[in-house]
């Protein structure tokens, strides 16, 4: 054990200054194959939006595979509601000189925000009245961000590291944890224990 | 890791608006997800901010007896798997105080409330992992069981909780395989490695035991928790589920089933091997010795073996980086504290 961690601690009357004020409230979308939709994948906390794309890259970008990682502050999207009704949305024309706005979507309740494509209008209430109508049908909510306002990480950068990751994920484990379990259960018995893992991921 | 393990919730649905709250009991009866901008009862914003707490504390702390052994792990291989589990779990501690947030408590209130001791975070992490099987028992049991409650809080109504839990188990599932590798190399191997094992697995039983929370009060289901769907399988049942799939596995394994007596530091001073961990013949569940809950309490309010350790470990990590994030959020930096 470090000396750090045997030491007996001695702290201050008071804490630290909370430091909580000036951190900034981040929406991380990542994206699993080039060509694929960007998926909601989280938020975070940090200073700014260049700490907040390491940061993304740190913690979404390692928990699986992805190519490409969005961010943007929350404070600049603005969505619909979250309706259990046919979303009302009036379409109107691209404007090219315009604002472009992505357009993210969600399914159903408690389904992750899915990237949909792009409108082109001058101000948020047009736009999202028209991402409505364009991408809303069947969604219980549709939600439009300033392209300009999303940071991406670099083209070709290595998010998810090319080396084995075999270690960090359950599927790295599953042979070699059957051929064990075979050395010391019956086929049935594994067969009811496995009925708790979480099949999905292995 | 957690498993957001019942924090203690008086909730009062009396003090709702009774028109909404029946319009939204009914919402949540037809498996409707609830989202942050929805009308929700008080109760259930102040409960599910306290079960959110409570798991994204767990989280960090419960990182703390695994990173302990980081620089001591046996292997390369084992080493990068430890360091990336505890990358996890506090990423997990990030994501559900953001949770939180949304639910009205400022993030920082919430890692100061930690290591003030306001508030709590699950019982397990207050005992000590003195050798690597109990890394090993840690990932096999305690996030064995963490998954099984956890699955249940994804079938939960909350839908930026339900959102982060399937992220989170995506993780948990790393963590779990990774343990059952552990154990079963560990008793594969030599004489030594199968007693090391055995005393660790004395030491985890009884907290995996008491991980799920007391027993249930006879009405659960119809209580606030339950019937707002916070969580959506009771801790009794929680409980027999993981004995049924746990215990015959240990057996299997070679591992003996023991009631422990244990010391203040948690060490096992005596044991004998527990008569009632057996099949029931009618109903096919396994039966357990009922933990010592005098001890759970004990634990709770902040006598377990390592309470005042982690809390302090936790202050001391938070003091320490308290120049480096005033340095980032103002551009400024000033000389780290002695250490």
């Amino acid at each position: 054990m470090s000396k750090i961690r045997e030491q007996g601690f001695t702290f201050a009357d008071e804490l630290p200054p909370a430091t909580d004020s000036v951190v900034g409230h981040y929406v991380v979308y990542t994206q699993k194959k080039e060509g694929a939709p960007h998926r909601y994948a989280g938020w975070l906390n940090a200073p700014d939006i260049d700490m907040a794309t390491q940061y993304a890259c740190e913690h979404y970008g390692q928990d699986e595979s992805c190519v490409n990682i969005w961010l943007h502050d929350r404070s600049r999207m603005h969505e619909t509601p979250v309706s259990d009704t046919p979303l009302p949305g009036e379409d109107a024309p691209d404007d090219p000189g315009a604002t472009a706005w992505t357009v993210f979507t969600q399914k159903r309740r408690g389904d992750i925000h899915v990237e949909q494509g792009q409108v082109q209008l001058g101000d948020e209430k047009t736009a999202l009245s028209a991402a409505v109508a364009r991408f809303g049908q069947g969604m219980t909510q549709v939600r439009i961000v300033p392209r300009d306002s999303m940071a991406s990480t670099e083209v070709d950068r290595v998010i998810w590291r090319t080396h084995d990751q075999g270690y960090r994920l359950a599927k790295g484990y599953s042979k070699s944890v059957r051929a064990k379990w075979d050395a010391f259960r019956k086929t049935e018995d594994i067969e009811e224990y496995r009925k708790d893992d979480i099949e999905n991921h292995f | 890791m957690s498993g957001a393990a019942n924090p203690v919730m008086n909730i009062d649905p009396s003090l709702e608006d009774q028109d909404k709250l029946a319009e939204f009991e009914q919402r949540i009866a037809d498996g409707v997800l609830i989202e942050p901008g929805d009308w929700m009862p008080d109760a259930y914003r102040i409960g599910m901010l306290k079960m959110a707490e409570h798991h994204a504390n767990s989280e960090i702390i419960g990182a703390l007896p695994e990173g302990e052994w980081i620089t001591r792990a046996p292997s390369l291989r084992r080493k990068l798997a430890l360091t990336a589990k505890v990358q996890d779990e506090v990423g997990h501690g990030q994501m559900l105080y953001r949770v939180s947030q949304d639910l009205g408590k400022p993030r920082e209130e919430m890692l100061r409330d930690l290591i003030t001791g306001k508030t709590k975070y699950h019982n397990c992490f207050n005992y000590p992992a003195p050798t690597w099987a109990d890394i090993a028992m840690i990932q096999w049991l305690i996030d064995g069981a963490a998954i099984m409650n956890q699955k249940t809080l994804a079938d939960g109504a909350f839908g930026p909780y339900v959102r982060t839990m399937h992220r989170i188990n995506m993780e948990e599932a790393f963590h779990f395989k990774s343990g059952e590798d552990m154990v079963l190399t560990l008793m594969s191997g030599t004489k030594k490695q199968k007693a090391m094992t055995q005393e660790a697995f004395d030491r985890w039983w009884g907290p995996s035991i008491m991980f799920f929370g007391p027993h249930d009060k006879p009405n659960c289901e119809q209580l606030p928790p339950m019937k707002w769907r916070m969580k959506t399988e009771s801790n009794d049942s929680l409980r027999q589920r993981f004995l049924n799939r746990f215990a015959p596995a240990a057996l299997d394994l070679g591992l003996l089933i023991h009631v422990c007596e244990k010391d203040e530091e948690g060490m096992v001073t005596s044991k004998k091997v527990d008569e009632a961990c057996v099949p029931d013949d009618t109903t096919g569940n396994w039966g357990v010795t009922d933990p010592d809950w005098d001890e759970f309490f004990r634990v709770i309010r902040g006598n377990g073996p390592c309470n005042a350790h982690r809390v302090a470990l936790r202050r001391f990590s938070y003091e320490q980086g308290a120049w480096v994030r005033r340095a980032i959020a103002s551009g400024t930096s000033s000389l780290p504290p002695a250490a």
